[in-house]
């Protein structure tokens, strides 16, 4: 190497570039048989939750001459309550408290959630550690009795019920969402938006908000399941919903004293509550499957 | 055009030596000046602070003046609307540098809004007659410039199913598109094959051309720096140990580091 610089080597033309292989088809969202319960358990909870006052066979509010306790028959397969009202119809109303709260509980908790832990993880330096201080601060009250401890100051009800869970719920989503966007923000894809003049804000809703919905979705699933434990839990307290209306966790709280002489009473509107809420966490599973275990 | 003067960077506190050491440094409009140096010596360092992304380091001393306007006492707004519309730069590897879980076209499409008003059609781009139809004709026209087929159908694809030579080629145009008078390569063959390498070097050698734009090539190759670099200058430890005509230095160099650097060179 003497004499200046070296020509550019003789190569071959390169041809222009071709089509790629596909990709490879990812693995479906209901796989096997107990994923595709869960979803089918799961829609018929929403469903319920959508129409369900709307479709029930009996008035679940007023009482129906000789119905009183009676056992499960054709004509009402849950059989009847402690005041002759079909607990069928019950059921089926009481799915717009229960699952339909539960997703209130959940959006609100995954919106602030979100919006806490981007802006932990986005700003950095010590926004990070006091939003991440107060979280792990919420973090350190049991759920169940934060929870409890906010619907009995407040009175039960519909709406103190949202704020009571939704104040125990926020803070796994803000973790969640600090953790992606720090690892996210150090890519050199977001570095290349900020070489390219874009500013924090075009950065979080384009770079790091979109990184972490799979994972907040799938949360979200966990999470339902979560609430409807938990709103039932209210409910069978007397936190929740108030009598007369029907609500999953307050109809077991009145069939409870007649477990010995009704059984069906105690049992079967327990059922949804079990049924949906591992629906939900199921479907949370074939989820995570399927978009969240490579998320970034 | 670009001209660096005693800038002298390190943490916040001082460190010894600093790791950009009194360095100075100019370009001219259609010139690639090449700045070679080992890992560490502070290539990258130099190529963040003209960006004035230089945290968690600090700028100490020195200026750094774009068209006679010192950067160093610009705001960060100020200093956000010159990126990208006045300094551009290319990284090191294509495949990061978009992000994996949006559509190459979306990922264009928002570039070319970002910088609307700023975009400047190539000749090459021009002569490809689908100029004037709109944005989603400019980025076709600008993706046929590198050499890429059926642009419309490349819109629906994702990063990772492209190759990085096409990624680099096309991020080196997207760069290259709102005419920014200074271009920043990052080591931007490192992580491509040596024909595909050879390919983006001719690119960018033409971009040069047609659009006089002042090019500063960060590279530790100095086969590359001797194709397309009209002067160089060594990097070494932090100082600017040698500088001048690719040519001297290249056959006639003068510092230990830098004959230690050319006796090495795998031609």
């Amino acid at each position: 190497m003497t004499d200046g610089p070296v020509p550019p080597a003789r190569m071959p033309p390169v041809p222009p570039y071709g089509n790629r292989r596909r990709r490879p088809r990812r693995p479906g969202l209901v796989s096997n048989p107990i994923a595709a319960i869960a979803w089918v358990l799961a829609a018929a909870a929403l469903l319920a939750a959508a129409i369900g006052p709307a479709v029930v066979p009996h008035d679940p509010l007023s009482p129906i001459a000789g119905l009183r306790l009676a056992p499960p028959s054709w004509a009402h397969p849950m059989g009847g309550d402690h005041l002759g009202r079909d607990l069928l119809s019950r059921t089926l109303a009481g799915a717009r408290v229960s699952v339909g709260m539960a997703i209130a509980v959940v959006l609100v908790s995954a919106a602030v959630g979100v919006a806490i832990g981007l802006i932990a993880g986005a700003c950095g330096g010590w926004v990070d550690d006091a939003v991440m201080r107060l979280t792990d601060t919420f973090f350190a009250f049991p759920e169940m009795i934060a929870a409890l401890t906010v619907a009995g100051l407040l009175g039960g009800g519909g709406g103190h019920m949202l704020l009571a869970l939704g104040v125990v719920g926020w803070m796994r989503y803000a973790r969640l969402v600090r953790g992606i966007t720090l690892s996210v923000r150090e890519r050199e894809h977001v570095q290349l938006a900020r070489l390219n003049g874009v500013g924090w804000v075009g950065i979080v809703r384009r770079h790091l908000l979109p990184a972490s919905i799979a994972a907040v979705i799938v949360m979200m699933t966990a999470h339902l399941s979560r609430s409807i434990l938990a709103i039932s839990g209210l409910g069978f307290l007397g936190f929740g919903v108030q009598p007369p209306n029907p609500e999953w966790g307050t109809i077991l709280l009145e069939g409870r004293s007649y477990i010995l002489t009704a059984w069906h009473y105690a049992i079967l509107p327990g059922l949804p509550i079990v049924l949906s809420a591992l629906a939900f966490n199921l479907v949370g599973d074939s989820l995570r499957d399927r978009y969240a275990r490579t998320a970034p | 055009m670009l001209e660096v003067e005693g800038l002298t960077v390190a943490p916040p506190a001082g460190h010894d030596p600093p790791i950009l050491n009194d360095v100075s440094l100019a370009l001219a409009p259609g010139q690639v000046v090449g700045l070679v140096g080992e890992s560490g010596s502070g290539k990258s360092t130099l190529a963040r602070c003209l960006l004035r992304l230089e945290a968690p380091l600090c700028i100490h001393a020195g200026r750094i003046l774009l068209n006679g306007r010192d950067l160093v006492g610009l705001s960060r707004g100020e200093m956000r609307r010159l990126r990208g519309r006045q300094i551009a730069m290319v990284q090191q590897d294509p495949a990061a540098a978009l992000d994996p879980i949006f559509t190459l076209g979306s990922q264009l499409r928002e570039f070319a809004d970002t910088h609307a008003r700023d975009l400047v059609d190539a000749p090459s781009e021009r002569a490809n007659g689908r100029n004037g139809q709109g944005l989603e004709g400019r980025i076709d026209a600008l993706l046929a410039g590198v050499g890429i087929d059926r642009p419309g159908r490349r819109h629906r694809q994702f990063p990772h199913q492209w190759s990085r030579g096409m990624l680099q080629r096309t991020l080196l145009a997207m760069a290259a598109w709102p005419a920014p008078p200074l271009l920043i390569l990052d080591e931007p063959t490192a992580s491509l094959d040596p024909p595909i390498a050879d390919r983006l070097l001719l690119d960018l050698q033409q971009t040069v051309t047609e659009r006089r734009l002042a090019v500063l090539l960060i590279t530790h190759d100095l086969a590359v720096a001797a194709q397309v670099c009209q002067s160089i200058a060594v990097l070494y430890r932090g100082r600017i140990v040698e500088s001048g005509a690719a040519r001297t230095i290249l056959s006639n160099p003068s510092h230990d580091y830098t004959r230690a650097l050319v006796a090495s060179a795998d031609w």
